[in-house]
């Protein structure tokens, strides 16, 4: 009985302590949210407070800037077709030029010989910032709706090759080695081991670029393309619109998050169970 | 099954000129240090490196076959386990190629996984497993496939004393059971005895010696005794079972009492470093320790050889040189030896025990 009676408590404090455990995880999640959001509340505050005391045209309030974000998302039709035209030109772009990145890059990791041929090459244009090809471009291709694009492929391209070069390479070739003996062929090799372990070099790539994309989308946009965010910045500063130079600004950087955001969660589905 | 042959097989910078070969189901241990070229032997054999000679499985060439062509199961020392699949889809991967039966592999992959007991960890991935699950599920994707011939690099080297010794009784039963030309490399002496019934040493890229265990420990060349230790050898004038499932043991003057293994004790080896030596009679029981007289000694940084005259016989003995230094013993005085039972080697015409094994 007495023995009976210890187990059943046993259990009972085994279960409660199990269910606050529980209980207690979301709760320190939610804590941990929140105490991220506060250097951006404060931040927030100071911004309002100071600007509401130099009370100037050139430095909105924060109120001021969130409420021009909300006329622009929900009451007039000038910020969406902008956002459109440069979130169509960033992803055929990222999707364009990360794709022949991951292809040349799994080329030249699988192949020491073309690794060695062409490693010369990509050293040299590699370290060339996106933007210094706009000249040249400019005379190559002409000002239209393909400048940008091309330049977010070339600044998508190089990161996506060298970290599918890197991942590729880092595969143990152990593991390469054990699927040999089993059996596997080259090709199958190559999609069942080596890519989905490449996959974390492959997404800091992407991650990477999505980001260098946006930057340098907004360049290319502002030097004489009729559409996108940098042409909407372009106009702001013509109209001395300060409060819509910052919305462009919140919303460039909202776009890079959610894109990194994006390619996280992805990579976190595909490697969660191993990594 | 399959028999397997090397014949004059070298590689650059290791291998010289080896031959080996392995019977239908025969299962050969390659002992011998770390470099002396083991596992090149093993990754010959696998066509994982390149070689000059010829390697021949059921008589026939393969030297031109490439790895995955080769149909051997290689367990490697790392395992190998792709961390991005489960226990199921590791397995399945040797069978998963091209046109074949989804169903049929998964028959098979459960069969394999039910056959080392390793079935409710199906869905699991390598992160999630245990030394001992991690190895049971390389043994079951090395084996699905059916390989003629099976080699293992070092298979029990990661894991702890304990989950090791489960370990290779199962493996041993389970090589029994298949009757699978096996290839084990080690450098364990306890896991070549479990597991061999045939014994190579390997020294420096060449079999230095090839036998049954018991004909290279009683018989060692003088480069195998440089890596297994040169034991002892107490050639038994008889040997009577007593009472408590004991034996008694004459060799000459020295009486020894053991453990009954049901057998005649032919011959028993023991290393000197497993042959205590005290200045003076120990206490307690009189068993399994002889009075003799210290003959000579010859002192290394670390360790005391000294020959022990025992009647007409003569004993070496290995002890920590701090150990010897503190008895004060010279040349000539008498000292007493004591055979610990559980380091006790003995061996009838055709068996071949380490005593320490079963009782530790």
């Amino acid at each position: 009985m007495g023995l009976s009676l210890k187990t059943a408590r046993e259990e009972k404090t085994e279960k409660g302590g199990s269910a606050s455990r529980r209980e207690a995880h979301p709760f320190r999640k939610r804590l941990g949210s929140l105490s991220s959001l506060m250097p951006i509340l404060f931040f927030a505050g100071v911004w309002e407070i100071a600007a509401a005391a130099a009370n100037h045209p050139l430095y909105p309030r924060f109120s001021q800037v969130i409420g021009e974000l909300y006329a622009l998302l929900f009451e007039h039709d000038l910020l969406w077709p902008h956002l459109g035209a440069s979130l169509y030109r960033v992803v055929l772009g990222l999707t364009v030029g990360s794709a022949a990145g991951f292809l040349a890059g799994i080329a030249l990791g699988r192949n020491p010989l073309l690794e060695k041929i062409f490693s010369p090459l990509i050293s040299v244009l590699y370290p060339i910032p996106a933007l210094g090809w706009l000249p040249l471009l400019m005379l190559w291709i002409g000002i239209n709706e393909w400048l940008p694009i091309v330049i977010v492929i070339i600044c998508s391209f190089f990161p996506v090759l060298y970290n599918t070069v890197t991942g590729v390479k880092n595969v143990d070739p152990s593991y390469i080695r054990a699927a040999r003996t089993i059996g596997a062929g080259e090709r199958e090799i190559l999609w069942k081991i080596i890519l989905p372990l490449a996959i974390p070099n492959i997404f800091t790539g992407l991650r990477l670029e999505a980001g260098v994309a946006w930057r340098v989308i907004i360049a290319a946009e502002m030097i004489a393309i009729p559409t996108g965010i940098g042409v909407l910045l372009m106009k702001a500063e013509s109209l001395i619109r300060v409060d819509l130079i910052i919305v462009c600004l919140l919303l460039l950087s909202l776009m890079c998050f959610l894109f990194d955001r994006t390619f996280r969660i992805i990579e976190e589905k595909l490697t969660r169970h191993w990594r | 099954m399959s028999s397997i042959e090397l014949v004059n097989v070298s590689t650059p910078f290791c291998l010289k000129e080896v031959n080996l070969k392995v019977n239908d189901g025969e299962r050969l241990v390659l002992l011998g240090p770390t470099g002396a070229g083991k596992t090149t032997i093993l990754n010959v054999i696998a066509g994982l490196t390149g070689y000059q000679g010829s390697v021949r499985i059921d008589g026939q060439p393969v030297d031109h076959l490439r790895v995955q062509e080769r149909k051997v199961g290689y367990l490697f020392q790392d395992l190998c386990l792709f961390p991005h699949m489960t226990v199921f889809r590791n397995v399945a991967f040797a069978l998963d190629r091209g046109s074949a039966d989804k169903k049929e592999i998964e028959h098979r992959v459960r069969e394999m996984l039910t056959l080392l007991g390793i079935e409710h960890l199906y869905d699991r991935y390598p992160k999630n497993l245990s030394g001992g699950e991690k190895q049971r599920t390389a043994l079951a994707r090395a084996l699905v496939a059916e390989p003629r011939i099976l080699l293992f690099d070092e298979p029990l080297n990661s894991l702890d004393n304990h989950t090791a010794k489960n370990l290779i009784m199962e493996v041993h039963y389970l090589l029994e059971r298949l009757a699978i030309t096996t290839i084990c490399v080690t450098h364990s002496f306890y896991e070549a005895e479990k597991l061999a019934n045939k014994l190579a040493v390997v020294e420096d890229g060449r079999i230095e010696q090839i036998g049954t265990v018991e004909d290279i420990f009683f018989n060692p060349t003088e480069n195998v005794r440089e890596f297994i230790g040169a034991p002892n050898i107490l050639e038994c004038d008889d040997s009577y079972p007593i009472n408590h499932g004991l034996r008694m043991v004459h060799y000459g003057d020295i009486s020894l009492v053991m453990s009954d293994e049901g057998f005649d004790v032919k011959r028993i080896a023991v290393l000197p470093e497993d042959i205590y030596l005290a200045a003076d009679k120990p206490s307690g029981v009189d068993i399994n320790s002889v009075k003799g007289v210290l003959l000579d000694y010859a002192e290394s940084p670390f360790f005391t050889e000294c020959t022990v005259e025992v009647g007409a016989k003569t004993l070496f003995v290995k002890l920590p040189r701090a150990a010897f230094s503190a008895m004060h013993l010279h040349a000539g005085q008498p000292v007493w030896l004591l055979f610990n039972l559980r380091k006790l080697r003995i061996t009838a015409c055709t068996q071949f025990v380490e005593r320490e094994r079963y009782a530790g």
